[in-house]
């Protein structure tokens, strides 16, 4: 017994090595001067560590031992990008759970004519290539002035979220207790009164979760935003690192760009690993 | 349709644009890349993952900060993803390369994103995204195994293995599934990791048919061949989709 122990310690630390090592290291790189950041053979821990990238891509020049360094050219870019990404996600969030929270219990809780179906229609519709469906959406926005729009985006965005996190609502719902829901009825509780006052309630951690999840999803989006929204004053903070990497090559500045995008992931980290579990994924099928 | 952008015209072409794609010499490499890639980030995340499930379903100290941590691969994001590993394999600055270096066990840095190779590095770094998603489905299938039936398998001679084919898979048998599908149909649509991590490259080395796509449709500005090389794509992630829809439909009888 004892040996399976130290196996299992063994794994749990190699485990959190391979998760950490790489968050870690982008860190480390962001945290050092540029000519020490691109040190061969590069420094495992930050030498003279110094917020200073941080400072560059927030429009600040900061005083080094290096001499005095100017902010970075991606500063607006930077800032106004966070402010549109927040301006996309916020709302993608809200329209999502306001469709997918009906469409989640409906599906869930009752049994029709093709709801297999319907609920495969869901699933498929991650089958198609975001680079595929880029393409007409491209043509359209061009044609409805939707292009280079914050609004354009989140439109887009919900086609994305809103399957995801109403596949993941069926399951939560589908094993919700029912009793609770069936007492309200027989007390004169119309549908609607029931769903809002005792489903949504029980309900609570799960949709928590899945509002997370779909600010998430729209938080980490890239190709859309790349081809919808680069180089316009709407664009989004992802399309900002490439720019950094193949336009003019800014290397502490992309580093610590790319922890800024890690704050929001990190967070939901934290607090999503209680609720992931309870999203129970039953068979949407079956059920 | 062939779309002119100087001159504002569409020309209707028929199935030429297909006729292009399909014969176009290229394609088979890039169908080839496309397929490897998709391969071995869902073997290897899926292996993973099953890993992880097992080891974070065994109750032990620091369970509760390991979750936290295994989960953060998967909420960082696909670009984000790409942009870190790419300073990890760097030939120049990255990780791996000091790492040995530092270490004596090569004289000089070495390039790892290889022609030959770079596809299986770019699978990992994907995987290394991929896996806590798999995992935590898994680990919430597992979740739903009585105890007793280990007791009862283990006081009838059950050996480890035994026990885990004919108690631990038939109860995570759709998490394995949904898993499995989910892993394929991701990295066959994966364009970011591509884009961010080597562009394609070396040469044409990385390139899969969403970044062959991606410029096609956005470097040459041929939209019309842009849309019929997706329409193959389509087919090709429908053609994984139907097939497992296929094996989880027939198992449930």
């Amino acid at each position: 017994m004892n040996q399976r122990r130290f196996l299992v310690y063994i794994c749990a630390v190699l485990l959190f090595v391979w998760s950490i090592v790489p968050i870690y290291w982008v860190m480390n790189q962001s945290l050092m001067l540029g000519s020490d950041a691109l040190y061969v053979p590069a420094y495992f821990f930050p030498k003279d560590p110094t917020l200073a990238n941080y400072y560059r891509i927030f429009g600040y020049s900061v005083e080094t031992k290096y001499g005095t360094i100017r902010p970075s050219g991606f500063a607006p870019q930077v800032m106004k990008g966070m402010i549109n990404s927040l301006l996309v996600s916020i709302p993608v969030t809200l329209i999502t759970m306001a469709v997918a929270t009906p469409v989640g219990y409906a599906l869930g809780r009752y049994k029709f004519r093709s709801k297999n179906l319907l609920v495969m229609l869901l699933l498929g519709s991650r089958a198609l290539p975001p680079v595929a469906i880029v393409i007409p959406y491209f043509y359209l926005y061009q044609f409805l002035g939707l292009i280079n729009t914050v609004q354009g985006l989140i439109i887009i965005y919900t086609s994305i979220t809103i399957p995801i996190i109403t596949w993941v609502l069926i399951g939560f719902f589908a094993t919700l207790p029912k009793d609770m829901e069936l007492a309200a009825r027989m007390d004169g509780c119309g549908r609607f009164t029931a769903l809002r006052r005792i489903v949504i309630p029980m309900a609570s951690s799960g949709l928590a979760a899945s509002a997370i999840l779909a600010f998430l999803l729209s938080w980490n989006e890239f190709l859309y935003s790349m081809i919808l929204t680069a180089g316009s004053t709407a664009q989004t903070l992802p399309p900002v690192l490439p720019a950094m990497l193949f336009m003019q090559f800014d290397a502490t500045a992309l580093f610590s760009a790319t922890v800024l995008t890690l704050i929001p992931p990190i967070f939901v980290a934290l607090f999503f690993q209680k609720y992931i579990l309870q999203l129970k994924l039953v068979d949407p099928v079956t059920v | 349709m062939k779309v002119d952008f100087y001159a504002k015209t569409t020309t209707f072409v028929g199935f030429g644009n297909y006729w292009d794609a399909i014969t176009n010499p290229m394609m088979p490499r890039y169908l080839y890349v496309t397929l490897r890639f998709t391969f071995e980030s869902t073997v290897i995340s899926f292996l993973l993952a099953l890993g992880t499930s097992l080891l974070l379903n065994e109750s032990f100290k620091a369970r509760a900060i390991l979750r936290v941590v295994v989960l953060l691969p998967w909420a960082v994001s696909e670009y984000a993803t790409a942009t870190i590993w790419r300073y990890i394999y760097s030939s120049e600055i990255g990780m791996i390369n000091a790492f040995l270096f530092r270490l004596g066990i090569i004289p000089r840095y070495v390039n790892i994103l290889t022609a030959a190779h770079a596809i299986d590095f770019v699978a990992i770094a994907y995987a290394w995204h991929f896996m806590p998603l798999i995992a935590f489905f898994l680990l919430a299938g597992l979740q739903t195994i009585p105890e007793d039936y280990y007791k009862a398998a283990k006081i009838d001679g059950a050996g480890a293995v035994r026990r885990f084919v004919n108690i631990t898979l038939p109860h995570i048998r759709y998490a394995v599934l949904i898993g499995l599908i989910l892993a394929t149909m991701e990295a066959a649509r994966a364009f970011d990791i591509i884009f961010m991590l080597t562009s394609g490259g070396p040469g044409s080395a990385t390139s899969t048919m969403t970044y062959d796509i991606y410029l096609t449709t956005f470097a040459e500005l041929n939209l019309g061949l842009g849309a019929a090389k997706s329409y193959l794509l389509i087919i090709l992630v429908l053609a994984f989709a139907v097939m497992y829809f296929q094996a989880l439909t027939r198992k449930e009888r």
